[in-house]
């Protein structure tokens, strides 16, 4: 694709830029096979996704590390979580751009990333046998390339990292506050 | 939602090795390619792919990190096993395992809103604004109902559409680069970017999602053929054809 279109071009149709690439060299046969590649993509994509999250959601209830309300809802616990997981998905799609909706996620994988490695370089290291130097690296990277888009978007939209500061703040709050009410119950 | 199967449950030794690799792949490039090269190029300028390249060498380094652990201890409970592991049941526990879960719903949003904009692509109008967010949100209805269809639909449905959007893009690009004579210069007519470095660094940090489905691998550990071994395997081989595919097109 960068062999079809220049940057301007690629950067004018950001949010469809490999259909808009496919126009010069192949025409509109090209784009009409770009985009039905672009949607089997995205659709299947968001099936699987959908899939492995709520699982991923319904073992964290199962390990009692999120609160869970049924909601008067019937089934079992991995229905509910999809039904949480859809919910939450259709509101962030109604509200954020692309450049948000990337910008967060990313700050957010970056710093679970970042503290997966924090983990394991500190705590069981030796028991999996993996190399500090990897880890150090890895961390490293994550730091840096974590800066320069904090950095880029101080500048350009500074609203997209309060979002994702107040997020932060509530995911670890919450945590807290759910945790401590558990323990002083049992 | 009768609870009519009992898919909920893992069962040992249901994933192929292929299984586990087009998981991964399916949901890495619904993610990847069609959503980020453009918001990449914008802070990479013409350093696009190599940004698509360095973010792969970054998720390198972190995959390395979930197969070390995974060769251990395979499990169902993936990133929030890891944790647990490292740091118990606390909150650094269940707050970072919420910032993977939340990123990830917000990847799907990524790709629920590409999925809009290629969309009205097919009808070569702009459309009204609230057209892609009403055609993600639609996206999003069919996932919720194919996901309460059951396991076995999804199983099936990935490992197709896998294979025909890896045998898709390497189409395009093969005839994309025939088309463009096999040469790839660097575009002369580039902005210039006020701060290169931090601009490719930032498109690399974005980069970066266009990998993160490889965790979704480390989440079925318990179902996978040998996982001590093939969790790895699946994890590398699922981020090398996404590599090679984002850097042919």
């Amino acid at each position: 694709m960068a062999g079809s279109l220049t940057v301007q071009e690629i950067i004018g149709a950001r949010d469809y830029a490999l259909a808009e690439a496919a126009r010069p060299v192949f025409g509109k046969a090209g784009v009409g096979f770009t985009v039905g590649l672009a949607i089997v993509a995205t659709v299947s994509g968001v099936i699987a996704s959908v899939f492995a999250v709520s699982r991923m959601l319904a073992m964290l209830t199962d390990m009692d590390l999120v609160p869970h309300r049924h909601f008067g809802m019937p089934g079992r616990i991995q229905k509910h979580t999809l039904v949480y997981t859809i919910v939450l998905a259709m509101l962030l799609t109604i509200f954020l751009d692309l450049s948000r909706i990337a910008t967060i996620g990313a700050i957010f994988y970056i710093v679970m990333d970042m503290a997966i490695h924090w983990g394991i370089l500190r705590r069981i290291r030796e028991e999996v046998e993996a190399s500090a130097w990897v880890l150090i690296t890895a961390l490293t990277l994550d730091a840096a390339v974590l800066a320069a888009l904090l950095l880029t978007q101080a500048r350009n939209d500074p609203l997209v990292l309060m979002i994702a500061s107040v997020g932060i703040i509530l995911i670890f709050g919450g945590e807290w506050l759910y945790l401590r009410k558990k323990q002083t119950e049992q | 939602m009768k609870q009519e199967h009992h898919h909920d449950d893992y069962q040992k030794n249901s994933l192929s090795l292929l299984g586990a690799v087009s998981m991964g792949t399916g949901v890495m490039i619904g993610a990847g390619i069609f959503a980020l090269t453009g918001q990449l190029a914008e802070h990479a300028g013409g350093l696009f792919p190599l940004a698509f390249l360095a973010a792969a060498v970054v998720t390198g380094f972190s995959a390395y990190s979930y197969v070390k652990v995974c060769r251990v201890a395979p499990s169902a409970g993936g990133i929030a096993m890891i944790l647990k592991k490292c740091y118990g049941p606390g909150v650094v526990t269940a707050g970072c395992s919420l910032l993977m879960y939340f990123s990830m719903v917000i990847n799907e949003s990524l790709v629920a809103r590409t999925f809009g904009t290629y969309t009205l692509q097919l009808f070569d109008a702009k459309g009204p604004d609230w057209l892609v967010p009403a055609l993600g949100v639609g996206l999003l209805v069919v996932a919720f109902l194919v996901n309460i269809a059951g396991n076995k639909v999804i199983g099936n449905l990935s490992k197709f559409t896998a294979a025909v959007k890896v045998g898709g893009i390497a189409l395009l690009a093969a005839v994309g680069l025939w088309a463009s004579g096999l040469s790839f210069e660097a575009d002369p007519t580039a902005p210039a970017q006020a701060m290169p470095v931090i601009g490719f660094l930032t498109a690399t940090a974005l980069g970066i999602l266009a990998y993160t489905g490889f965790t979704t691998i480390t989440n079925s550990g318990a179902e996978l053929v040998e996982p001590k071994k093939n969790v790895g395997r699946a994890i590398i081989i699922s981020i090398a054809i996404c590599v090679v595919l984002y850097l042919l097109i």
